[in-house]
């Protein structure tokens, strides 16, 4: 188990620790954007991937500011969810089933 | 939290730090081209080509800046971040065949229907196929 979190950061890596994170949620509103105004469904399915890479980019990053892994387990757990969710959809865009 | 002569040192902590903050604010700014690309860019494909290439570089740097910094300054070994990198790369483009093979299936039977709804007008008109 890790300890002395915070000790090993200066505040210039925090600095640019929090305009990374700022960067990523304008990413957010815009993958969003595409989501809503998406003229057919595989814009919003590929919209939909992004958000989710973006939530496992927001939830690494925590990982890195507080050097914990659990966010990490976190993070590895949703990219193959939404793996398999976006195979799914795909799928059910090809043939009208997920299952047959 | 450590004051100004820390960057003055020059000490090894200081760059292994600085690379674990170019390698992040570098995925950072990939994931924020690939939105805008997948704002901006108007065909399908085009936006579809953009968006894969990019999380995937974006996944890359960010799993080496924790990688190192969890080696670095706890001395753990990151075996989930092998792991990570190892079902990145064989998932994220595997994902995004899946659903361009799916759009181009979709865009071609659309595109049968167009054709026989024109011969069915086409008969109802009277008028002959072109050969």
């Amino acid at each position: 188990m890790i300890e002395n979190t915070l000790l090993f950061k200066s505040l210039f890596f925090q600095n640019i620790l929090h305009i990374g994170q700022a960067i990523i949620v304008l990413s957010f509103i815009f993958t969003f954007i595409r989501f809503i105004a998406g003229p057919r469904a595989h814009d919003r399915i590929m919209s939909y991937e992004m958000c989710y890479h973006l939530i496992v980019m927001l939830l690494i990053s925590y990982a890195i500011k507080n050097s914990s892994e659990y966010y990490f387990n976190i993070a590895l757990v949703l990219g193959l969810l939404g793996f398999v969710s976006s195979i799914a959809l795909a799928k059910f865009l090809m043939r009208g089933e997920v299952i047959e | 939290m450590r004051d100004i002569s820390y960057f003055q040192s020059g000490s090894s902590d200081f760059w292994i730090e600085m690379i674990v903050a170019v390698l992040f604010l570098l995925s950072s700014f990939s994931c924020l081209f690939a939105s805008l690309g997948l704002l901006r860019l108007k065909s399908f494909y085009a936006r579809l080509h953009m968006t894969s290439l990019l999380t995937v570089g974006s996944f890359f740097c960010i799993d080496l800046a924790y990688m190192l910094n969890i080696k670095a300054f706890h001395n753990v070994f990151p075996y989930r971040g092998i792991i990570f990198l190892f079902f990145l790369f064989l998932i994220t483009p595997i994902q995004f065949m899946i659903l361009s093979s799916s759009a181009f299936y979709r865009e071609m039977v659309l595109f049968v229907e167009r054709q026989k709804e024109k011969k069915k007008i086409n008969f109802l008109k009277g008028k002959k196929e072109k050969k």
